[in-house]
């Protein structure tokens, strides 16, 4: 079952989503050369709570802080510790929030400092396959016309997108029905309908597509160790063009 | 936070089959032959003793795995017919929720 969303509920998601925003504007100035990881989330969950909101990911299936870093060639769900960003580095971080049973998802992937071309360039190319995908997440359309654009766009650039992780819907939950995979052939799935809410998320490496999860069990890395990139909305399906949620 | 695809090829999970005179029949996933080609069984008519050769083309993965059947599998312990049969119907019955 697929939870339409009704107008009160979304007005919830609009705020959750929108202190997603802001909680990634606030990250964006923090980084630079020198900063750790735990300050980010330090920073992260204390602005979050400022805002009337609760870090969504903090104790979901047991994760230990309120926001993922991962760093070049670390996916996604990268753990904050005292690792120090360095100047070249690309970092990906993804935030959660709730308002009111309610919650927002969204993540983007900043340099830090002056970074290679071929990591701006997978940047570039996987923030443009987010809006691909947003694109096509319109009432009447079917679930997976929004993968199949993301990975048509993704491999025409000559980058990878990660099989084993998903976008998802979510609502009342982080994560409910349906899995959004960033891959696949297009006219599958449900068939969209207005009040639907996902969280649409392409995940791009610059190498292989495979990856492989670290000792820590959360820190999911790309298995040829290149770089990679991550950028997420939440979104609600309407008739002619998707809302965006997670925006300021 | 990205949510794990829960509907891969593994020992355990709970599969439908899509095409073959056998279609619309549930089974769990008993051996993985390659990235393309399993072997399922229900305990029933597809028992361990004989399990069932699938092109994962003809199978829909359900979000849903039989864990002690898989942790056992993985093991290369003996799974009998009879804890197949009551996974599978445990599976069939609960409510098909995506983590």
């Amino acid at each position: 079952m697929i939870h339409r969303k009704s107008e009160r509920e979304l007005q919830y998601m609009r705020e959750a989503g929108r202190i997603v925003a802001l909680t990634l504007q606030e990250l964006e100035k923090a980084i630079r050369p020198g900063v750790t990881t735990k300050e980010l989330d330090s920073l992260a969950e204390e602005f979050i709570r400022r805002q009337g909101a609760r870090p969504a990911f903090k104790g979901l299936y047991g994760f230990p802080a309120s926001i993922c870093t991962s760093i070049n060639e670390e996916v996604v769900h990268g753990i904050p510790g005292p690792r120090r960003l360095r100047e070249g580095d690309i970092i990906s971080i993804d935030v959660g929030t709730e308002v009111e049973g309610y919650h927002g998802d969204g993540a983007w992937t900043f340099p830090v400092g002056e970074i290679s071309e071929e990591a701006a360039r997978l940047l570039e190319v996987t923030r443009e396959a987010l809006y691909r995908g947003i694109e096509k997440a319109v009432a009447g359309n079917r679930l997976t016309d929004i993968s199949y654009a993301i990975q048509t766009y993704v491999e025409s650039h000559g980058f990878s997108v990660v099989r084993d992780f998903v976008g998802h819907g979510i609502g009342r939950r982080m994560h409910e029905e349906p899995q959004v995979p960033n891959f696949g052939p297009p006219g599958r799935g449900p068939r969209l309908e207005e009040g639907m809410t996902l969280a649409i998320e392409p995940m791009v490496n610059a190498g292989t597509y495979e990856v492989e999860v670290l000792p820590d069990n959360w820190t999911v890395v790309t298995k040829d160790r290149r770089l990679s990139a991550h950028f997420e909305h939440t979104i609600a399906v309407r008739k002619t063009r998707a809302e965006i949620l997670t925006r300021p | 936070m990205a949510a794990s695809d829960n509907c891969g090829i593994e020992l355990g999970r709970l599969v439908s089959s899509k095409a073959g005179r056998d279609r619309g029949r549930y089974y769990l996933i008993y051996e993985v032959l390659s990235d393309r080609f399993v072997r399922v069984v229900d305990g029933r008519i597809r028992r361990i003793e004989n399990p069932k050769p699938k092109n994962i083309k003809h199978l829909c993965f359900h979000p849903k795995v039989a864990e002690e059947v898989a942790a056992k599998l993985r093991q290369g312990e003996r799974v009998t017919n009879a804890e197949i049969r009551e996974a599978l119907e445990r599976l069939i019955s609960s409510p098909e929720g995506g983590a």
